[in-house]
């Protein structure tokens, strides 16, 4: 469950979106968070949502998968709203408690943070269900290549993070293992206070960072005999191609743009 | 023939320990031999193979693979002329998938894309794993796994391979396979051979046999010789190849066995006769 709330969850439906770059797919997911704070009334939001959907419908994915990206963060976005609906002011006021009240603009502003909230957990999940983590890796190492002028490490940034990524179902396994042997020792997990809780995960961790650390170094030794000397001059085995698809990708991306400017200028 | 691997009066010990892990140890390989070592847990056998492949620098002595006398100028190409599998299958795949893996090394040698895609194709080809190149290692099995290890060194194409422990965390059926992958690839390719193991009956395929008992070489020669000696065997604390073990035990019931070493299915054979001539 833990690993589904970091990295999502590849669904191989093999959609248009699935085949873009994954540079592309990560820009403009990026790109299109920034653009949803321009929005700024209902048609606007109307515009993004429409555009978010449809974007949705692409990717072939079951719309469950996108109720689970939202699930996990909707105590953060709830509370987000009613503190949005009790502590702004302005407009006809509907009910009024000391410092708290509940104003025609708190309303709106409730909603619209509620909307952004959305259409930013929809998009970013359109991102993670239809690339798999390694590809996301790629994409940020080929985008923070430039950086290696001004000696940034990036080349081993990348294979940390695609190292990291390769180990998580193996400590998550791990994890599992420790679990089971420490509950038939009489551990209880998931009971008592809060603190009890916390305090039962210590013979989890123990033993995991251990077994990391292990781990690590076995991988030293093994990477070290097959030749690893540092990132520099390293050729790559998976690359990346841009097509003509991922330019279109951009191009609809700059329409949704003006789009969406035209309706906060002239309506 | 030419040695490939020549150990001279190797001394180790890790640091802050005094007890020498190789202990004056000497030997040489020589180009297309199979030598299996063998002895218990913490006889230095594992250090060894370090020592050979440079990931571990000597207090003293001398190593020479290949013509090359190992140090710090030569280590990186003496490691290019070693292919090494580990004995965790999960804690030595560094690519993220199958195809990866194998690539690995090809991409720290800086090999170009188009020749290596068709190296890691034809290495996976090689140990079988061609259906699973996208998969990642997270569904294989630790067979699976050493046989992704084993055709990332093949693609390498080196001229030693050494095993330490390979086959120690994998379930019979997953020995079995990576031996006999390993057996066909050495015909194929020719190369050197080592491998360190516990598994005696692993042994029997080798060409010569190297007994490490406390860092020191007590005993080398064929296998058969040695798996015959099992006053030796148990005193250095290690298992007698099951034939072996069953000739131990008659002999102790004062039944006269064979001298010569007798692998499992010649012990059957030998009881079956003894048993129908005692109709």
């Amino acid at each position: 469950m833990f690993s589904k709330v970091l990295f999502g969850r590849f669904v191989p439906t093999n959609s248009v979106i699935h085949k873009l770059d994954p540079r592309a797919k990560l820009v403009l997911s990026m790109y299109f968070i920034v653009i949803i704070f321009f929005a700024n009334s209902w048609q606007t939001y109307a515009w993004l949502a429409a555009f978010t959907l449809g974007t949705i419908l692409l990717t072939k994915v079951p719309l469950g998968f996108f109720w689970d990206g939202v699930r996990p963060l909707i105590f953060i976005i709830v509370l987000t709203v009613i503190l949005q609906i009790f502590f702004s002011s302005g407009g006809h006021v509907y009910w009024q408690w000391g410092i708290l009240s509940i104003t025609q603009f708190g309303l709106i502003n409730g909603a619209y943070i509620f909307c952004r909230f959305v259409l930013i957990i929809c998009m970013s999940t359109v991102l993670t269900l239809t690339t798999q983590p390694l590809m996301i890796a790629d994409a940020v190492e080929s985008l923070l290549k430039p950086l290696t002028k001004i000696k940034v490490p990036v080349y081993e940034l990348a294979l940390m993070l695609s190292i990291a990524l390769r180990f998580v179902p193996t400590l998550m396994d791990e994890s599992q293992k420790i679990m089971n042997a420490q509950r038939a020792r009489g551990v209880n997990f998931g009971t008592g206070s809060l603190w009890k809780r916390v305090k039962s995960l210590i013979p989890i961790l123990i033993p995991l960072f251990i077994s990391a650390f292990n781990r690590a170094e076995d991988l030293a030794t093994a990477m070290e005999a097959r030749g690893y000397s540092g990132g520099e001059g390293r050729t790559k085995y998976r690359l990346l191609h841009w097509h003509t698809a991922d330019s279109v990708a951009c191009f609809v991306m700059v329409a949704a743009t003006i789009i969406l400017l035209t309706l906060r200028y002239f309506t | 023939m030419n040695n490939i691997i020549s150990v001279q009066n190797a001394i180790f010990s890790y640091p802050g320990n005094d007890i020498h892990v190789l202990n004056d140890i000497s030997f040489d390989v020589s180009q297309g031999e199979w030598v299996a070592i063998i002895g218990h847990n913490g006889s230095g056998k594992s250090t060894l193979a370090k020592a050979i492949d440079g990931l571990l620098s000597l207090d003293s002595g001398q190593v020479v693979v290949d013509g090359l006398e190992l140090n710090e100028n030569t280590v990186w190409d003496v490691r290019s002329k070693i292919g090494f599998v580990f004995q965790n299958p999960d804690n030595q795949f560094v690519g993220a998938t199958v195809a990866d893996d194998v690539a690995f090394g090809l991409e720290n040698r800086h090999v170009d894309h188009a020749t290596m895609v068709a190296k890691v194709d034809e290495a996976l080809k090689l140990v079988r794993m061609d259906k699973y190149a996208d998969r990642e290692p997270a569904g294989l099995s630790g067979g699976q796994k050493q046989r992704v290890a084993l055709a990332g060194v093949i693609a390498m194409q080196p001229k030693i391979v050494i095993l330490d422990e390979a086959t120690s965390m994998l379930d019979p059926q997953g020995r079995q396979e990576v031996i006999e992958l390993l057996h066909e690839l050495k015909q194929r390719y020719k190369f050197t051979v080592l491998t360190i193991t516990h598994d005696i009956d692993e042994t029997a395929l080798a060409d010569r046999l190297f007994v490490i008992d406390d860092g020191s070489l007590i005993s080398s020669g064929e296998p058969e010789k040695i798996l015959s000696d099992s006053k030796m065997l148990l005193e250095k604390g290690l298992d007698l190849p099951l034939g072996e073990h069953i000739k131990h035990d008659l002999k102790e019931l004062k039944i006269e066995v064979p001298e010569e070493y007798m692998n499992s299915s010649q012990v059957v054979n030998w009881l079956c006769q003894q048993l129908s001539s005692m109709e």
